[in-house]
């Protein structure tokens, strides 16, 4: 492998973990704040592609009006789910799991609306024109979309730390990650913090589909398809740490891709789930996991 | 915390229950006798072997998960395990099995080694790790099977052509109706040795580490062993239950490692309320019917399966067992209340 | 101030306070006294709202705050300093310090630079640590971070649980200096203590709770002079000179 076919792997696989760690981050930060799995993180991905499609292909509109628009239509609907059901189920004090049942039945009918709106035929998604192309530096040549996708990414992860180390709503979320009772009792409304960073995760899943429908085909299986490595991801970083995301994102990523080009796509996926499983076995809370916390 | 676990596990059988028992088995031995009258008598009979597979599936997994409360999402590796097991050993192995009994127990013994495994890995992590953990195993699996590196699994066609001749080496198994009372009969008797663990010391312990585990680890027990014990059984069950379907369908193929399987046990489970044994053998079975009704209207009837888990989590969260108990609850009042205005 | 109205508390099925009633006047200091597991702590949290009844009511200043969320309770003004301090340790000193202010009603009012200073005041050794995170601070420095995180919050009232439970002599003479300062200020508080020395030194009203229901109310004075009862309940058999509290 030469130096230029390697950098073009590396960068690749730093694509890949750009949208897992887009996708994880959301999950791992409401369940370092709720203790829940959002099954349905994946149909909010999934959604933000679709509504890509309707935004530029049938509206005409720029796709840089397709990520605040996907954004917002996940943000509203991840708060209306966890208002209506998972604020529900936790005052009722359910366990888990059956929030976890819930989320996986809001997430099938929200597959099967979107098979009914759009179709089952998997669909292609242009790349925006201002990005079409290659970026040459040096020996190697890349498409400039993905490597904005690196950069976007790279971007939200900063302002995310940002958030939640200078600002007062960063430090109030932080405290009902360590202690929700505690907060609550020094006057953090949780409920309110709990739905809108439940909203933002499923918002940031929604812009993460459509910074992959270029990439990715946009197709119906998309929901639950990509979910299983991004549990992967999380479970390997340390469930509700998000520096784990981050880390184990770009492991993954750059697993998968050298695992694709050096042998197959299939064999990658085994040996990413390998590496999890044999972390597992070292560390049974993922490589920054520490329980329920936020980091 | 809204208690929503179910405390069913009487070991004593009465009078009563027994009648009623004998009055089951008899119905569902007759039922092929039914069948023949109407014209679909075939597929009557197959949907039924189906409903009992699934159910020995389901059971499978309330040991686990209603037992032990272990919320696996991972039950779907043990159906195609077991499925694979008996196809390999009597397509691929080349060494011309034809009777059912080998690949039986080679499914056994593979799913309880995959229990193991399984078993090992959930154990040593949080539950909520579980679920993910699990789920991930499932596919792990899966992948291994469509890559078919060993190249025993024929990737992704599957495995066809299995034979269904004998039992034992003499039982006829072939037709639909004798298949049909075989599959009765492990039915009763996985039920009849689950039950029988259950309420065993160990089925004791399961149930305590369901609801304390804390306090189980204090009084001494290994929470891991008495948790991979439970994955190996469970596993076991839910293979035998891979293997008869491999038999049925005469077929075999990637799809049954498919996530999708996972979900089915815990809806059986969740809808036949957890830690009943046979709440989940008839959830089931009202999923087969809902499932055979639904498909043939709707192509999207997967939305009624999402639809079906939101409805359960709000409405009955327990399960239907509660609902009998209504039942009888006011079964019993009616036989009351005459009798008082008779003392007067 | 404070008042519970025949509170019965559960957990589980298990009934914890069996029909309280008791009082908290502005400006007072009520040390609510009795052994262990008799339901000291689930009295405050009940008034949190953390646990909150079943029957009964909880009054502040005329409003029934018994169903309230807890939240809204520390909103009122009602500041909350748990049993094992609650310290939110992968946070500093300073973040933790925020939590209570960052969610104070009339925030527009008041500044972060006059909070602080109203606290180092009163806790000098918490500026020097300011940076620092909670969960590496000495037992004593705890409880202090702990304390004042509850006065933050608690413009009316404080609500202390066990402050000096596993701290040093010195440190205990440290924090009830403290704790004298802060009634100095005019500030309203419920104390749960087992240590009957720290709350003879501070309170002027004591409850004694056994078995989940009230059994003595007394001025601090009076219970002093009562060996029979300090016996009795609290198990303490030498005199005991009660220290001049002035109010």
């Amino acid at each position: 492998m030469t130096f230029a076919t390697f950098l073009v792997q590396v960068l690749n696989g730093l694509t890949i973990a750009a949208i897992y760690i887009l996708l994880a981050s959301g999950l791992t930060i409401v369940f370092g704040l709720q203790g829940i799995v959002n099954c349905a993180h994946g149909f909010f991905y999934m959604l933000g592609a679709y509504l890509t499609l309707t935004v530029v292909g049938k509206l005409g509109l720029s796709f840089w009006v397709a990520l605040p628009v996907a954004f917002l239509a996940n943000f509203l609907l991840g708060a209306a789910l966890e208002i209506a059901g998972i604020r529900k189920l936790t005052s009722w004090g359910r366990e888990f799991t059956h929030n976890l049942i819930l989320t996986l039945g809001f997430a099938l009918v929200g597959q099967e609306a979107v098979k009914l709106i759009w179709g089952t035929i998997p669909q292609l998604m242009n790349v925006p024109s201002s990005l079409t192309g290659m970026a040459t530096f040096g020996p190697v040549s890349y498409p400039k979309y993905w490597l904005f996708v690196i950069a976007f990414t790279g971007l939200v992860m900063l302002a995310l730390y940002l958030f939640f180390t200078r600002t007062g709503l960063g430090i109030l979320v932080r405290s009902i990650a360590l202690n929700s009772e505690v907060s609550q009792s020094l006057g953090t409304n949780a409920p309110r913090i709990n739905t809108l960073i439940f909203g933002v995760g499923t918002g940031v899943a929604g812009m993460a589909g459509v910074l992959a429908g270029p990439i990715l085909s946009v197709d119906p299986n998309m929901a639950f398809e990509l979910l299983i490595i991004i549990f992967v991801v999380i479970i390997f970083g340390g469930l509700g740490s998000l520096v784990g995301v981050v880390v184990s994102g770009i492991i993954i990523g750059l697993i998968i891709a050298f695992g694709t080009a050096l042998v197959t796509g299939m064999f990658a996926k085994i040996l990413a789930f390998a590496v999890m499983i044999a972390i597992l076995i070292v560390k049974p809370l993922g490589l920054f996991g520490r329980g329920a916390q936020l980091e | 915390m809204e208690d929503t676990t179910n405390n069913y596990s009487s070991p004593e059988i009465d009078r009563g229950k027994m009648v009623k028992w004998i009055l089951i088995l008899g119905v569902l031995s007759l039922l092929p006798a039914f069948f023949q009258a109407t014209p679909f008598a075939d597929y009557l009979a197959y949907t039924v072997v189906r409903m009992m597979i699934l159910g020995i599936y389901a059971m499978s997994y309330d040991l686990l998960f209603g037992f032990t409360g272990i919320f696996s999402y991972g039950h779907a590796t043990f159906w195609g395990c077991g499925a694979y097991a008996v196809a390999i050993l009597t397509v691929r192995s080349g060494l011309q099995v034809q009777d059912a009994l080998p690949g039986v127990l080679a499914a056994l013994i593979a799913g309880a080694g995959l229990g193991l495994a399984m078993g090992f890995l959930c154990s040593r992590v949080g539950q909520v790790a579980v679920f993910l953990v699990s789920f991930a195993f499932t596919e792990s699996i899966q992948l291994l099977v469509i890559s078919d590196p060993l190249k025993i699994t024929n990737a992704e066609d599957g495995i066809s052509g299995i034979p269904r001749e004998t039992l034992f080496g003499f039982l006829d198994i072939k037709s639909e109706i004798h298949f049909y009372y075989l599959t009765l009969a492990v039915l009763v008797l996985s039920y009849l040795v689950l039950r029988r663990i259950t309420a065993s010391s160990m089925g004791d312990v399961f149930l305590a580490i369901r609801e304390n585990p804390v306090r189980v680890r204090f009084l001494g027990y290994s929470i891991r062993r008495y948790r991979v014990a439970a994955f190996m059984i469970s596993g076991a069950f839910a293979s035998l239950a891979g293997a008869l379907t491999a038999l049925h369908e005469r077929a075999v193929a990637p799809e049954m490692f498919n996530w999708f399987h996972s979900g089915d046990a815990v809806l059986f489970t969740v809808l036949g309320s957890p830690g009943t044994l046979l709440g989940p053998v008839l959830g089931a079975a009202i999923v087969v019917i809902f499932q055979e009704i639904l498909s043939d209207l709707f192509r999207n009837w997967m939305i009624f399966l999402g639809l079906s888990y939101i409805l359960l989590i709000f409405f009955l969260p327990k399960g239907i067992f509660p609902l009998f108990e209504k039942l009888q609850d006011r079964l019993r009042k009616k036989e009351n209340t005459p009798a008082k205005p008779q003392k007067a | 101030m404070l008042e519970l109205k025949g509170i019965h508390t559960y957990y589980g099925e298990s009934h914890i306070l069996q029909g309280i009633h008791l009082q908290v006047k502005e400006g007072e200091c009520v040390a609510l006294l009795g052994p262990n597991g008799m339901g000291k702590t689930t009295t405050l949290r009940t008034v949190m709202g953390l646990t909150p009844a079943r029957l009964g009511t909880v009054l502040f200043k005329e409003r029934d705050i018994t169903h309230y969320p807890p939240f809204e309770i520390a909103r009122l003004g009602i500041g909350f300093v748990p049993e094992d301090r609650g310290l939110f340790g992968d946070l500093t000193v300073v973040e933790n310090l925020k939590v209570p202010f960052l969610n104070l009603r009339q925030r527009q009012g008041r500044r972060w630079a006059e909070v602080e200073d109203r606290i180092y005041a009163l806790f000098p050794v918490l500026s020097e640590r300011k940076k620092q995170m909670a969960g590496t601070l000495s037992g004593g420095e705890q409880q202090m971070l702990a304390t004042a995180r509850g006065l933050i919050s608690g413009e009316e009232m404080v609500l202390l649980d066990e402050p000096t439970e596993g701290l040093a002599p010195r440190v205990i003479q440290n924090l009830i200096g403290a704790f004298r300062k802060i009634m100095e200020q005019k500030h309203t508080m419920l104390l749960v203590e087992q240590n009957i020395h720290t709350a003879m030194e501070i309170a002027n009203r004591c409850y004694i709770l056994e078995k989940g229901r009230i059994k003595i109310e007394e001025p601090m004075s009076v219970l002093c002079q009562r060996p029979d009862l300090l016996h009795q309940y609290l198990g303490i058999v030498q005199t005991i000179d009660s220290p001049s509290v002035n109010r």
